[in-house]
């Protein structure tokens, strides 16, 4: 609004007035970051054809390789008002793009976030997305590749085991989910394969975004919740607070005292205790906080249907209140004293 | 001479790189979507049981079943002093993804804020198969990883023979462009490409253009042949194409329908490489035809109008604000801009 008032002084009538929604930054941009050169010798050199119908070339797959970097893409609004960058940490077999526009073309937390004032790193771990992966050469292990429905069963959107159909009127929804279900295919196209071997170098790859960035927030998903534990663990001092979205896997329990100093958050969504996969986490979780807390930390926790705030899935920054869970995280951020 | 004078007539004699405005960037929405794809069925293979983080609760995974493939990444950034008439679409080259377009291996901004600044809706898409595009082990055959010091020689950084894995020993076109200190950086953006997906790429960008489209097209390298194909196949929704050493043309057989203003652009030290030279000479023969079937088409070599040193990766390079402008005044002069 300033600028437009400014603008209109100016007489600079070609540049239209503000809206109230526009996002105004002082610099957005995305790096790599992390990563090593891997060496590769000894493989025999293939013959491919890299166009169609044109001539077989020769392939040397051996010599230096770069491997295991991590994309990144910020934003930094004009109008700062959380007091350190905030990093958005997404969950296994997605990418960054868990926080930008929802499935059903809505804003996401990124979105939100920038609006509230945040600068915002949305990276894709190491293996994922812009990230890119290595070859077999230097990857042990095979990717796993998430069959359609395999979401939709387990990340509480459909009853459990069996609710999935591929006739989408026969599919058994969780009553009340705020999950955007008619938009479960472009959820699907989210998809990224995925390693389970690959933990150790996706963790370095964190490190060397929290040593670049950092002091942050971190606000993490999933299995992105362990490796934001984990990660803290090592850097407590650069960790200013953690907002733990359905941890899938906490930290080190004999680590978590490292975390005293740093306010943590953990948020469950609904029907958590009846599903026995994620009533299993949510121990694990509990544990996890019962550690940091007997250590002298601090965690709060809200199960999201004791707060009134019912219906929401595993994905719950892609469900239809995605706002009002945004808004229950500033609040907290708010009062940790974290925002100007 | 001739390509000289055309080049003095459209104004586009280069001008001084001027560094990218402080200024805030205002945007009225910004956002992402993934398009296109199709649903596949694999049966027959056994069930897995996984345990997904260690020390995590086993589940099984079942191999067989419906999956989603072939689906393609944009990210869009709409801006609120909207000047370009149509939006701007930005294809990158083999394997590279969107990030090609955004911030430079070097650290200052690219092409992505250049456009945005310059009053561009601007779409930056992943190629099917790339980065948050995903890919699926279905394809045939399998991807290519680029050893590190491939592109140094192949993208004209240095002449062939000149790449060394001792830094100091690397040698350098002489003047060139490129930030070499950011050489590894810019290595971190390659993914593995396939070879064996063109036309599952080409069906994901038809419906990106079906979507987003009437539109301006801006592609680089292997996206240059999507870039001819796809305005080949959607004629009359992609209004102007600029294609940034494309390293490979369109079809030969439909070069009718490439009636919308096109511009090809080469860089320094291309036109007597071996490699490039042939690159170039293709596409050049490929805008004979166009031009010999009505179509009307601006061919610019940049050291013709003063621009050199620029290696196959111009919009990195450290003039890439410079060649932008090139590129802006071409659009400008097309009647493209407010």
């Amino acid at each position: 609004m300033q600028r437009a008032v400014i603008a209109v002084a100016l007489g600079l009538a070609a540049l239209p007035a503000l809206a109230d929604d526009d996002i105004v930054l002082r610099g957005m941009g995305s790096f790599h970051i992390g990563g090593r050169i891997a060496e590769v010798s000894g493989k025999p050199v293939k013959e491919i054809q890299r166009m169609p119908g044109g001539p077989m070339s020769k392939l040397d797959p051996n010599g230096q390789f770069m491997v295991e970097q991590m994309y990144v893409e910020y934003f930094l609004p004009k109008n700062k008002k959380g007091k350190y960058p905030l990093l958005m940490w997404h969950g296994g077999g997605l990418t960054g793009v868990t926080y930008e526009s929802t499935p059903d073309g809505r804003e996401g937390w990124m979105n939100m976030f920038i609006r509230k004032g945040w600068d915002t790193y949305v990276s894709d771990a190491v293996e994922r997305g812009r990230s890119g992966f290595a070859s077999p050469d230097v990857w042990s292990g095979e990717p796993i590749f998430l069959n359609y429905q395999d979401p939709f069963e387990r990340f509480r959107i459909g009853a459990g085991e069996g609710s999935w159909n591929a006739d989408p009127s026969k599919r058994k929804l969780l009553p009340g989910d705020q999950f955007p279900f008619e938009a479960y295919d472009n959820y699907m196209k989210q998809s990224v394969p995925r390693w389970l071997s690959t933990d150790k170098a996706i963790i370095e790859g964190y490190l060397a975004l929290v040593d670049k960035v950092c002091p942050c927030v971190l606000l993490t998903h999933s299995q992105g919740g362990a490796f934001g534990f984990l990660v803290a663990e090592q850097r407590p001092d650069k960790i200013k607070a953690i907002v733990s979205i359905e941890a899938a896997t906490a930290g080190k329990v004999v680590n978590a005292p490292k975390l005293k100093d740093t306010p943590v958050l953990m948020i469950f969504g609904d029907y958590v205790d009846e599903h026995p996969r994620w009533a299993a986490y949510k121990k694990i979780d509990t544990e996890y906080a019962n550690a940091i807390r007997a250590a002298g930390g601090t965690v709060d926790w809200i199960n999201l249907p004791d707060i009134g705030i019912k219906g929401n899935s595993h994905m719950m920054m892609q469900d239809k209140n995605n706002a009002a869970i945004a808004d229950v995280i500033q609040k907290w951020l708010v009062s940790k004293g974290l925002v100007e | 001479m001739h390509r000289w004078v055309l080049a003095l007539m459209a104004g586009l004699i280069a001008t001084p790189a001027m560094a990218q405005s402080k200024e805030p960037i205002l945007l009225r929405d910004m956002g992402s979507f993934h398009i296109g794809g199709r649903l596949i069925e694999v049966s027959g293979l056994p069930v897995k049981e996984v345990v997904f983080s260690p020390g995590g609760v086993p589940a099984k995974v079942d191999p067989n079943g419906t999956y989603q493939v072939e689906q393609m990444y944009a990210q869009y950034f709409l801006v609120q002093n909207r000047k370009g008439k149509l939006p701007l679409l930005l294809w990158h080259g083999g394997g590279l993804t969107g990030a090609t377009y955004e911030t430079k291996p070097d650290g200052s901004p690219g092409w992505l804020n250049y456009f945005l600044r310059h009053g561009w809706d601007t779409y930056i898409s992943d190629a099917m198969e790339r980065g948050r595009s995903g890919w699926t082990n279905t394809f045939k055959g399998d991807p290519v990883f680029l050893p590190l010091g491939d592109p140094w020689e192949r993208f004209r950084v240095g002449p062939i023979g000149s790449w060394n894995e001792a830094k100091a020993k690397r040698v350098t076109y002489p003047g060139v462009q490129f930030p070499t200190e950011a050489y590894e950086q810019f290595m971190k953006q390659g993914v593995p490409r396939w070879v064996t997906t063109d036309d599952a790429i080409i069906a994901a960008y038809i419906e990106l253009v079906d979507k987003v489209c009437p539109c301006v097209l801006l592609v680089h390298s292997q996206a240059g042949s999507f870039g001819f194909k796809v305005a080949q196949a959607r004629p009359d929704k992609v209004k102007a194409l600029i294609a940034v050493e494309p390293s490979t043309p369109g079809d030969k057989d439909k070069v009718a329908a490439l009636k919308m203003p096109i511009v090809v652009i080469y860089g320094d030290n291309a036109k007597d490489h071996p490699r490039w030279g042939k690159i170039r000479q293709n596409v050049h023969d490929f805008v004979g035809l166009i031009r010999n079937a009505g179509g009307s088409v601006d061919t610019i070599d940049l050291p013709d109008i003063g621009i050199t040193g620029n290696t196959h990766l111009m919009m990195m390079d450290k003039n890439s604000d410079q060649v932008a402008d090139v590129i802006q005044k071409w659009l400008a002069g097309k009647g493209l801009v407010e």
